[in-house]
């Protein structure tokens, strides 16, 4: 499965246009289960644990919005100078997929995370 | 007044918003907003807008890697999107002091909420700076 997984990620690295960084983790626990990261001196580990604390802190602000719009969070994308964070979870809220990208093409982009976060969790859960 | 017409601009152009507000980024006060159905609730809303800013700001101070940190520093966009609805968060103004978010239900277009917000960004910034 982890060899599945690091050929995975390698290959939607080389698919998505000018990414930066990719990485599937488990929300739950915060690990990560795969990545590529052209960013020298970050550690994968950190990254992941930051990634799933965001996306919990996330979730818990929704809270504060009316409950019949806030809905349970399926994907965020920050945007910053010159770069694009998407972080995309499963329906089932067990893995995300997180790419960064130079690109601007944020359509492609939610394509492509999609289709491998489909694919990563066929390999991980097997459906 | 010109700023609150600027942000019901950018509601009608969208057509289906849940609420649009403008909040000082610093003290998370509302400036200005409305909501067709959700005005007793705009304070807790922007409170919620305000917190997610604030995660990525303090994402920013704890960064490690001074690219990250670099590239946390100009954040312009933050958009969220949950099984209900879609969340546009914006620091529009150069100095980042004041924050527009933008809620729609799910099924609006990404694309057409940000072409509805980009075609007034311009007076949008220009009102800001009024402020």
């Amino acid at each position: 499965m982890e060899e599945a997984l690091k050929s995975l990620v390698q290959e939607m690295k080389n698919e998505i246009p000018d990414a930066i960084a990719v990485g599937i983790f488990s929300i739950k626990d915060g690990l990560i289960l795969a990545h590529q990261f052209d960013i020298p001196g970050t550690d994968p580990n950190i990254a992941s644990a930051v990634h799933a604390n965001v996306f919990r802190t996330f979730e818990r602000f929704l809270g504060l919005v009316p409950e019949e719009i806030a809905g349970s969070l399926k994907a965020i994308t920050l945007s910053v100078e010159g770069a694009f964070f998407f972080i995309l979870v499963d329906d089932e809220e067990r893995l995300a997929i997180i790419t960064a990208t130079r690109s601007s093409n944020l359509g492609i982009l939610r394509v492509l995370a999609r289709k491998y976060l489909d694919k990563a969790v066929e390999i991980v859960f097997g459906s | 007044m010109k700023f609150t017409e600027i942000l019901k601009k950018i509601d009608e152009s969208i057509g289906r918003c849940y609420f649009v507000v403008a909040f000082d980024l610093e003290s998370g006060l509302p400036i200005s907003g409305f909501s067709r159905q959700y005005q007793d609730s705009l304070e807790s809303i922007t409170a919620a807008n305000k917190q997610m800013i604030d995660i990525v700001l303090k994402g920013q101070q704890q960064a490690r890697l001074p690219v990250i940190r670099a590239a946390l520093k100009n954040f312009k966009e933050l958009i969220l999107e949950t099984s209900k609805s879609t969340f546009v968060i914006l620091l529009p103004r150069p100095d980042k002091k004041i924050a527009v978010a933008v809620g729609v239900p799910k099924d609006v277009q990404l694309g057409w909420v940000k072409y509805s917000i980009q075609r007034h960004y311009d007076e949008l910034v220009d009102a800001l700076q009024e402020l």
